[in-house]
Order: C-alpha cells, then structure tokens, then sequence
C-alpha cells in the first residue's frame, strides 16, 4: 500500500471504537490501518512528550526524538509479539532514542548526586532510617519555589539508572512491572532502585539541610 | 514488603500485591506508621511535578513525517 496524501492538522480522525494500544498496533501492523497508528499517535503524545522533556530536558529536542519514537514504532511494528504490553514496548523505545539522542549530542549525563554533594555510602541506608528519628519535614523550612528549585535539581542530580526508574514510575506513572519491561532490568532491581532514589534524594537534602544551617 | 509500600503509594503495584498490602495496611499499626514515613519521603518528589504541554499538533505533524517517509504497507 502506497502512502497515502497526508492528512492536515484541520481533518477530523474519524472515531475509532475504543480500542486497547496492543488492538491498535496489530490493527496498523497486520492491516495497514493507518488510523490505528494515528490513533496511538494522538494517545502518546502528551505522555510521551512529557517523558522526553523530563528526560532531555529540551524541547526542542524531545519533539524531534517523539517522531523519531513513532518512527521506530512503524518499523518494529512487525516485531511486536502478541500479547506483549504495548506501553513498556513504547517506553523501551523512547529511552533508547532519548539516549542515542543525548549520545550524539554530546550531553550524556555525567553528574550524579554524589558527584555533586560529595561521595556518600547509602549502600544499606533505607528510608525508614533515614526519616524515623526527624521531626517534621525539612522542607517545609524553605520558599515553595526554593523547595521546587533544589528538588527538580536533585532529581536531575541523580544517577541515570536511578533517575531511569524515577522517571518511569513516579512521573511516568508505569507499574513497577512495566517499568521492569521498559528498562529491560528485573522487577526487584526497579524496586530497590525506587527505594534508593528516595533514599539519595532525602539525604541530599538532609545534607544541604544541614550546610545551609552551619553558614 | 517495604518496597511494596513505596509501589503502593506510587500506584506500582499489580492487583495481586496491592490487594496483600491493603490487606496487611487495615490491621497493622506498624506498616500504617511505616506509610506515612515514605509519604514524607516522596516530597521532594511531589515537589517537582510540573505539567508538561505538548507543542500544538504535534502528533499530527508527527503523522505527516511518517507519512512522507514510509510506504504505508503491512510490516510481515
């Protein structure tokens, strides 16, 4: 089937009976229905747009590799086994081109919340030690847009196969299993990485905390 | 069971597990005060979220690219 003129941005998309995404793709994929794909198009696109920003931090960027996702998408679409969850499968794809993507710009994140804040053991560290014995939170003690500022920056601040799982599972909202599929990493490895994000995150900010309080 | 907690407050968690830690949640004291420990621990979490626009048509002009650069044909 030859490509057909494309439609503009003013043309309705004729209704589709509610569909699951795996419906969709072997719908494109088994009859080159390209509604299904435009109907997935229009499903990922605020949540998969939103995960690229976070990821890439540039939206310039993150709307070139959404295209180049749904790019992949097309030519793994005969590659999609039945019964595979078709949302990990996209999120699979989309971190693998946001990395290709900050690969051949150069931006491939070296940094870490050790890095930053100075080398610190937490292997071993869980949260219920970290937080059992404080009094309030800490971070009620700063500006909302001061708390919002260094939060944001130490989750930027955080190793990438943390951040990975951050990103999936807090922003993302994916099941932890999902998140597994995704990443291509076992379903306790995203759990004890979850749990050691949190970790990392309140004890940067018990360290900033307390620097702050010895100026 | 503690990562569990953490997958139940992120909405992580398969049926299955949500419903053993919902379960144990009613009649334990102990895990309830152990929740509100990792509540407090994704603060700093809740404090980043910020509501992400997608560019206008972006889907459609995504459409239009695709459309351009491959034969529209079955993948078998």
């Amino acid at each position: 089937m030859d490509a057909a003129a494309p439609r503009t941005a003013t043309e309705a998309r004729p209704e589709l009976p509610k569909s699951s995404d795996e419906e969709l793709l072997l719908r494109y994929r088994n009859n080159a229905d390209p509604e299904a794909f435009r109907e997935l198009l229009h499903r990922y696109e605020r949540e998969l747009f939103s995960y690229l920003c976070r990821y890439l931090r540039d939206e310039t960027l993150a709307e070139e590799v959404f295209q180049a996702v749904f790019m992949r998408v097309h030519e793994k679409a005969r590659l999609f086994e039945e019964g595979r969850a078709f949302r990990p499968w996209i999120y699979s794809i989309a971190t693998h081109q946001a990395i290709d993507a900050l690969r051949k710009a150069g931006r491939r994140r070296t940094t870490s919340l050790d890095t930053v804040h100075g080398e610190v053991e937490m292997d071993g560290t869980t949260l219920l030690d970290l937080l059992e014995d404080r009094t309030g939170s800490p971070l009620a003690q700063l500006e909302e847009h001061e708390r919002s500022a260094w939060a944001r920056q130490a989750v930027d601040d955080l190793p990438q196969y943390l951040r990975d799982v951050v990103l999936l599972v807090y922003f993302q909202g994916l099941k932890f299993r999902e998140a597994a599929e995704a990443l291509g990493i076992p379903l306790g490895t995203v759990k004890s990485r979850m749990h050691q994000a949190l970790v990392r995150l309140n004890a940067a900010w018990r360290r900033t905390h307390s620097a702050s309080d010895d100026r | 069971m503690v990562d569990n907690l953490l997958g139940y407050l992120l909405g992580a968690l398969e049926t299955e597990d949500l419903e053993q830690i919902s379960l144990a949640l009613e009649s334990d004291p102990e895990l309830q005060r152990q929740l509100e420990v990792f509540r407090q621990a994704l603060e700093p979490l809740e404090l980043c979220r910020e509501a992400i626009t997608s560019p206008p048509d972006l889907a459609v002009r995504t459409w239009v690219v695709i459309r351009q650069n491959v034969a529209w044909a079955p993948q078998q």
